[in-house]
């Protein structure tokens, strides 16, 4: 005789609940890896950004402002932007070679700095103008600022849209537990009056239901990376739509959040299954 | 399968139990009642009279709002869930509506008590059976539940409230859905259990008829109040 599987199949409560977990775990799995590839995306620009200066040389009778530029200290690397780099910079907007070649083209420098360093800009400035240069010095630290708001933005709302999410996973875990435990109430009522302890009780309830869960959640998650494959793979193979990549390249921290989803919902199953088994058990007997 | 308990104290004793959901409703009113090792009794009344409330205190469902309850020589007081779940394990209970699982057969359904005990399969394969083939139930061990005639499955009930050698049997209303030769014949099967395994039985009926079969003595219960109508 086989140790018996005393909880029977309940396939209209765990069917439906299998698709409700499988769908929150989804969107939730969906959302984490959108959030993650986006705030990488978006970090990963910033850094680059962040140490970044442009100088302007308004006036031009003087041909050693590179080097000025390199012994600055907290200048990595100074270089001049060639014309046609420049020129091939503004040829998208304007679509005329007989224009470009015509422009007035200012000399520019590309400086990369070190962040540590403080006031690069303003060093650089100075080191220009004692040497009578007359010079425009863009620090995109600026810019960087306004990017990483808009990061703790994302991050807030996307954490508030990940936390929504668990709420309503955990609400539904909750709802779909004590359903379960009321349509096999018999069940319960035949273990108790058999002289089983509450534990024993809430086990044969608790571990159906958590592997359920686990199931369910495992599908959803590979579900969202699945289609984060299929995104991905469509946006390959469109033209035109490469700033989209960033966002969407799965790694293997995304495999990290498929792997911990089904984990965190079997947690949040366990936990409240329990609760809710044994607070029924006690109204129940 | 021999059972013989040994114990010196009353399998049970009620004193002076009262219950009341309400103040001034009282369910059960000083209730006294001894269960000698061994004894058969009846316990016996009409519909509303509080036998069910009197056995969801013996079997530990309820506290009484006074009075003290003595199960096995231990006072039941303030044990907890898991305390008092071990001393429900040592009571067998057949209710009028059975409590089987529907999707396990008749021999899994006997061995849920002593799965509940903790007990591997392989270790009381040969006992359930046994106790299946004692109570006639030999040629349905591999059936379902629901496939089994009313008298099947009360002695089925039978069977799995016996297989963990109880110390104390409560059957309530085994009879209530049969006919009265079935009738006859499951007292029989309990009268018999009772002489073979020693084990205390209680047995509530409200049928007259059943309880002119046998001298035993005979609680009667009405209006929460109990007396003893026969002692044999």
């Amino acid at each position: 005789m086989k140790n018996l599987s005393i909880l029977p199949r309940d396939p209209s409560h765990e069917t439906a609940l299998f698709l409700v977990v499988a769908t929150i775990c989804f969107f939730a799995a969906l959302a984490g890896m959108i959030f993650k590839s986006t705030y990488d995306a978006a970090d990963q620009w910033t850094s680059e950004v962040e140490n970044q200066i442009t100088v302007r040389i308004l006036n031009s009778d003087q041909n050693d402002a590179e080097s000025l530029i390199t012994k600055v200290d907290g200048v990595i690397s100074a270089r001049e932007i060639e014309r046609t780099e420049l020129v091939g910079l503004l040829e998208p907007s304007i679509e005329s070679d007989d224009v470009t070649s015509s422009l007035p083209v200012p000399s520019l420098f590309a400086v990369t700095t070190d962040v540590t360093v403080p006031d690069v800009a303003d060093a650089i400035e100075t080191a220009l103008l004692n040497r009578n240069y007359v010079a425009s010095v863009t620090s995109h630290s600026a810019r960087s600022e306004s990017i990483r708001w808009s990061l703790n933005l994302l991050s807030t709302t996307s954490l508030a849209i990940i936390g929504l999410l668990t709420a309503g996973a955990v609400g539904i875990i909750i709802i779909a537990t004590h359903s379960s435990v009321v349509s096999q109430r018999h069940v319960a009522k035949v273990l108790y009056l058999a002289g089983a302890r509450d534990g024993f009780i809430m086990r044969v309830f608790v571990w159906r239901f958590c592997f359920n869960v686990f199931l369910a959640s495992l599908f959803g998650a590979l579900s969202a990376l699945g289609v984060i494959f299929l995104l991905v793979h469509a946006v390959t193979s469109i033209s035109n739509v490469e700033w989209w990549l960033p966002l969407l390249t799965p790694e293997l921290d995304d495999l990290l959040i498929v792997g911990v989803t089904p984990f965190i919902a079997s947690l949040v199953a366990l936990v409240t299954a329990r609760s809710t088994v044994l607070g029924s058990l006690k109204k129940l007997t | 399968m021999d059972f013989n308990p040994v114990i010196d104290e009353p399998t049970l004793r009620l004193d002076q139990v009262s219950l009341r959901y309400k103040p001034s409703q009282a369910v059960l009113e000083d209730v006294d009642l001894v269960l000698e090792p061994g004894s058969f009794s009846f316990l016996s009344g009409p519909s509303g009279a509080g036998k069910s409330s009197l056995l969801e205190l013996i079997y530990l469902a309820q506290k009484p709002s006074s009075g003290t309850i003595t199960l096995f020589g231990e006072r039941v007081f303030n044990q907890s869930r898991n305390e008092l779940a071990k001393l429900r394990q040592r009571i067998g209970i057949v209710f009028q509506d059975l409590q089987f699982l529907d999707h396990l057969t008749v021999t899994q359904n006997a061995a849920l008590r002593l799965q509940v005990k903790g007990r591997k399969a392989k270790s009381y394969t040969d006992e359930v059976e046994e106790m299946l083939v004692s109570v006639g139930l030999g040629k349905y061990l591999s059936s379902f539940p629901p496939q089994l005639s009313a008298g099947e499955r009360q002695r089925l009930a039978v069977a799995c409230a016996l297989v963990c050698e109880p110390d104390l049997l409560i059957a309530d209303e085994p009879t209530g859905n049969v006919d009265p030769p079935l009738a006859s014949k499951l007292l029989e099967l309990y009268i018999d259990l009772n002489e073979r395994l020693g084990t205390t039985v209680l047995f509530v009926t409200h049928n007259t008829n059943l309880l002119s079969e046998v001298d035993v003595t005979v609680y009667r219960l009405e209006k929460g109040r109990l007396t003893v109508e026969n002692t044999s």
